[in-house]
Order: C-alpha cells, then sequence, then structure tokens
C-alpha cells in the first residue's frame, strides 16, 4: 500500500482501459496523484506500457 | 455418468448464488453474456439466508427490545415483553423479501436459475445432481463462488445442543443460558444480541482477548459493554469436550492449564468458516489451491483454467460479502472482455458489536511499518454535539496518515453507528484523500461525521472542539 499509485478508482480503471500501466506514469497532481489527463497525455506519447 | 445422455450447451456457469455469485450473473448478463446460476439450496447464499441478513435483523431486534425493556434515556421509563416466535417470523419475513429481490433481479436480466448441487466432470462440463435426476452442461466460462461453511470442532460436534451460527439464529425461544465457543465478531455479535434478550451468556475464547483480529483498544468498549449484561468471557481458553443431557450441555474447557466446567442451555462453536471447495471435482481438472483449501487466482480471479474463474470466500481474501461483490464483479467483466481487475486500496470491515467496530486501511502498527513518520488523529463521541444528544457518546474516531503527505492510510471507528461512518474514510482512502482534503471538507452539523473532520483537524494539531496538549 504504501508505495502504491496514487490515482482514484475512477482514474485507475480509464489507465486499465488504455492497457497502460499506471505505476510508469508521472502524476502532476497534489503528492504526484495521477489525474485522467496524466493517463491520457501519457497514452498520446504513444511509448505506454501494455498491461 | 449414463452413455448418451445429453449434455445441454450453455455460456456463462456460475456455481452458487451468495453475493459473489449472483452480483457476478447479474453484470455478467448486463454485458451481454448468458448467464446460468447454480445453487444447492437458495438464492442468497450465506450472506441473506444464514448470516448478515438474519443475524443484523435479530440484533436490530435485541437493541430494541433493550431500549424498550430497560430504557437507557433519562427520564423515559418503559416495560416491554418479548415474544420471540414473531421476532423469528419478521427476521423470516425480511430475509424472504430479500432473496425475493435477488431472485426478480436475476429473472430481470435473464438469468436461468437452476436448483441443485454441481460438480466438475471435465474442464469444461459440470453435472448438477438435483432431487430427482442428474444433468450435465458443457460451458464456455465458469465462475466459481461456493462461499464457506461454518467449522465444526472434532471434539465438539454440532448436535441438538451444539450448534453452528446457523442454528442459533433460528432458535424458536430465547435461551436461558448460552456458551459461545469463539469470540470472534460471529461469537460476539450473536452472545451480545441473545445477551441483550436476557440469555446468561458465556464466551470461551482460544486468545488472550475476544475479537482477536482488532487491536485491543477496539475490544475494549465491546468487553466493557459485554461486562454489563453480565456476560462470563474466558480467554487463552481451550474447549475440550461436552456432555449432554435432554435438558442442557456441559462445557468442559482449560483456561492455561486448570480445568473448568459450564453448563448451559445450547453451545454455540464460532471458531471460524471453511471453504466449500471439497466436493466439487475440482481435482478431477486439476485446478490448482493455495493454501488451506482457497483456490489460487490471480488479480483478475482467474484460476489456473482461464475459463474457470473463482471468487469469495473460496479465494484468499478476508471473508466478507463486499469483498465477494467486487470479485464477482471483476471476474463477470473479465469473461465479458473488459480489462477489469482487482484493483482496491482498502475493504472496510465491521463488527456490529455494540458499540460498532468499524475499520478499514492500515492499522495504526501497519501504518508505521509502512510509513517513516504516521501522524495519528483522534476524536471522542464526547466531544460531539449530535453523539451526546443521542445519548450515545462513547466511541472515538482514529485516524492514521503518513506524516509526510498527509494521506490518509487508515482508519478506526468505534461507537454508534460506525458502520456507516467508515464509508466516507473508505472513499477517502480510494480517492488518495489528504487529512486537509478531509479538513476542508464541510460537514453537517450537527451528525456523527463531524467526528472525522475533527480527527483530521486533530491529526493537523487544529482542532476546534477539543484541546491539544
Amino acid at each position: 500500500v504504501a508505495h502504491d499509485v496514487l490515482a482514484t478508482p475512477g482514474v485507475r480503471k480509464f489507465a486499465r482501459e488504455q492497457h497502460v500501466d499506471i505505476s510508469q506514469i508521472h502524476g502532476t497532481g497534489a503528492h504526484g496523484k495521477v489525474t485522467k489527463e496524466d493517463v491520457a497525455t501519457f497514452v498520446q506519447g504513444g511509448d505506454h506500457v501494455v498491461v | 455418468m449414463v452413455v448418451g445422455e445429453l449434455t445441454e450447451e450453455v455460456d456463462v456457469v456460475i456455481i452458487g448464488g451468495g453475493p459473489g455469485g449472483y452480483v457476478a450473473a447479474i453484470r455478467a448478463a448486463q454485458l451481454g453474456r448468458q448467464v446460468t446460476l447454480i445453487d444447492k439450496a437458495e438464492v442468497g447464499g450465506v450472506c441473506l439466508n444464514r448470516g448478515c441478513i438474519p443475524s443484523k435483523a435479530l440484533i436490530s431486534a435485541a437493541d430494541r427490545y433493550e431500549a424498550a425493556h430497560e430504557s437507557l434515556f433519562p427520564g423515559i421509563s418503559t416495560t416491554a415483553s418479548l415474544d420471540f416466535s414473531e421476532v423469528q417470523k419478521w427476521k423470516q419475513s425480511v430475509v424472504d423479501k430479500m432473496t425475493g429481490g435477488v431472485k426478480t433481479l436475476l429473472k430481470g436480466n435473464k438469468v436461468t436459475v437452476i436448483s441443485g448441487e454441481a460438480f466438475f466432470v471435465k474442464p469444461d462440463e459440470i453435472r448438477v445432481m438435483t432431487e430427482v435426476e442428474g444433468h450435465n452442461y458443457h460451458f464456455e466460462d465458469c465462475i466459481i463462488a461456493t462461499g464457506s461453511r461454518p467449522i465444526e470442532l472434532k471434539s465438539i460436534p454440532n448436535s441438538d445442543r451444539v450448534l453452528s451460527s446457523t442454528e442459533a439464529l433460528s432458535l424458536s425461544e430465547v435461551p436461558k443460558s448460552l456458551i459461545v465457543i469463539g469470540g470472534g465478531y460471529i461469537g460476539i455479535e450473536l452472545g451480545q444480541t441473545y445477551a441483550k434478550l436476557g440469555t446468561k451468556v458465556t464466551i470461551v475464547e482460544g486468545t488472550s482477548s475476544i475479537l482477536p483480529t482488532f487491536e485491543a483498544q477496539l475490544s475494549r468498549l465491546v468487553l466493557r459493554n459485554l461486562k454489563k449484561y453480565n456476560v462470563d468471557i474466558f480467554t487463552d481458553a481451550l474447549a475440550q469436550s461436552v456432555k449432554e443431557t435432554k435438558d442442557d450441555v456441559t462445557l468442559t474447557f482449560t483456561v492455561r492449564g486448570e480445568e473448568k466446567t459450564v453448563t448451559a442451555d445450547y453451545v454455540l462453536v464460532t471458531v471460524g468458516r471453511r471453504p466449500n471447495t471439497d466436493e466439487l471435482g475440482l481435482e478431477t481438472i486439476g485446478i490448482q489451491m493455495a493454501e488451506k483449501g482457497l483456490i489460487a487466482v490471480d488479480a483478475q480471479c482467474k484460476t489456473n483454467l482461464d475459463h474457470i474463474y473463482a471468487i469469495g470466500d473460496i479465494v484468499p481474501g478476508p471473508a466478507l460479502a463486499h469483498k465477494a461483490s467486487y470479485e464477482g464483479k471483476v471476474a463477470a467483466e473479465v469473461i465479458a472482455g473488459q480489462h477489469s481487475i482487482v484493483d482496491y486500496r482498502c475493504v472496510p470491515a465491521v463488527v456490529f458489536s455494540d458499540p460498532e467496530i468499524a475499520v478499514v486501511g492500515l492499522t495504526e502498527e501497519e501504518a508505521k511499518q509502512a510509513y517513516k513518520e504516521v501522524v495519528i488523529g483522534r476524536f471522542p463521541y464526547a466531544a460531539n454535539g449530535r453523539a451526546t444528544a443521542l445519548n450515545a457518546d462513547a466511541g472515538y474516531v482514529k485516524l492514521m496518515a503518513d506524516k509526510e503527505s498527509g494521506l490518509l492510510v487508515g482508519a478506526q471507528v468505534i461507537g454508534h453507528e460506525a458502520s456507516n461512518l467508515i464509508a466516507e474514510l473508505g472513499l477517502a482512502i480510494e480517492m488518495s484523500a489528504t487529512l486537509e482534503d478531509i479538513a476542508l471538507t464541510i460537514h453537517a452539523h450537527p451528525t456523527l461525521g463531524e467526528m472525522v473532520m475533527e480527527a483530521s483537524e486533530v491529526a493537523l494539531g487544529l482542532p476546534i472542539h477539543v484541546l491539544v496538549k
């Protein structure tokens, strides 16, 4: 739990649907929280990790 | 099997209609699969028929009776009488209403329900035995959700006077006396309920405290309350044997080597539950097991056979109805082609004792192991206006947070309505909320929920309604 990615359940689901490993994403929210936009940006970057 | 017997083709088979199984059935149907649900008894499973729902119904009745019988309220005097057979009738009507609801939901979602006992004959075929005949079904995908059953003690087998939780929920009259072996949440809930109804209750627990899976601080208030009802509690006690007569049963047990006996109308054994994985023919199809009769599954609830899933009390994790339902949705979504996985940060656990206990996330000790520095915020019910006006001011809300980030990592509530207060804290942990996020959320006044806000402020060092020492 200690090192889990900070993200809401909805954002975690969005990342799964985009086939990305959310732990690879740099979060821009408070305390490094991964936002939906972060996931979208990561996907557009093309170098996503397939789960 | 008779040679040449017809095997029916079905799409998704779900074995077990409990909170895991029926939820899985509905979600799979919602996502376009044709679902066949098989249950050997009645839909709703243990939770609706022999667990959560009937036990909470009896707890409500006991609370109402207690309040009416022995007014705990200043200025109000009452007298009450108890007709336990009417209470049981009402409890059954609650169960029937809820199982009827599940039947309606399954029907509305076009799930085929078959009453019978299922076991695997091939990796993609099950045989279902009804009372009169056997029938085979060849399936595409299967979700096993067969749940668990009470553990019976070898030295103290079930009888007319040695009961499991199932029989204890359906007694036709309030026993004069009851011995509870096992002081876990089921034993405490049922023991406390009967104590409120007037039964002389004795609790015999093997470990050093009741509710051993919870922190000692949490069980203390429950212990105090049990003593008020004259409940005798023996800890570090090992049940040895029982001797039954026509009218009563005597339990022999040892407490740190010293032998003791207690005689009562009934003995209730609540020492745990075991997974129903032993009569399914799992070994014939080569399903990989984890420890203690549990089925090994991955994060998608998939077994080692990729078209067979397992959920609920038969897989590792806490044996809780809401965990089973969550897994049921995951398994159903995966078989419907979605990318679901078991991805929760926390599962709340509630004891419907008096006062209620509810916990979510890490304990204080776990938090201290996981984080460099942990900050704790504790707010007492006694400082909350609503709690005081409810004449229910025993208990507290305790929050654990990572000091560096302020992230909430665990919460414990003991007191009136703890079971409902824990929901906000579970959401906060899932949302990666900080103490500040909670403290800055306006909570309605006067409500018990304000204690969550105030406990956050305590942790932040700026509480309004308690003095910082």
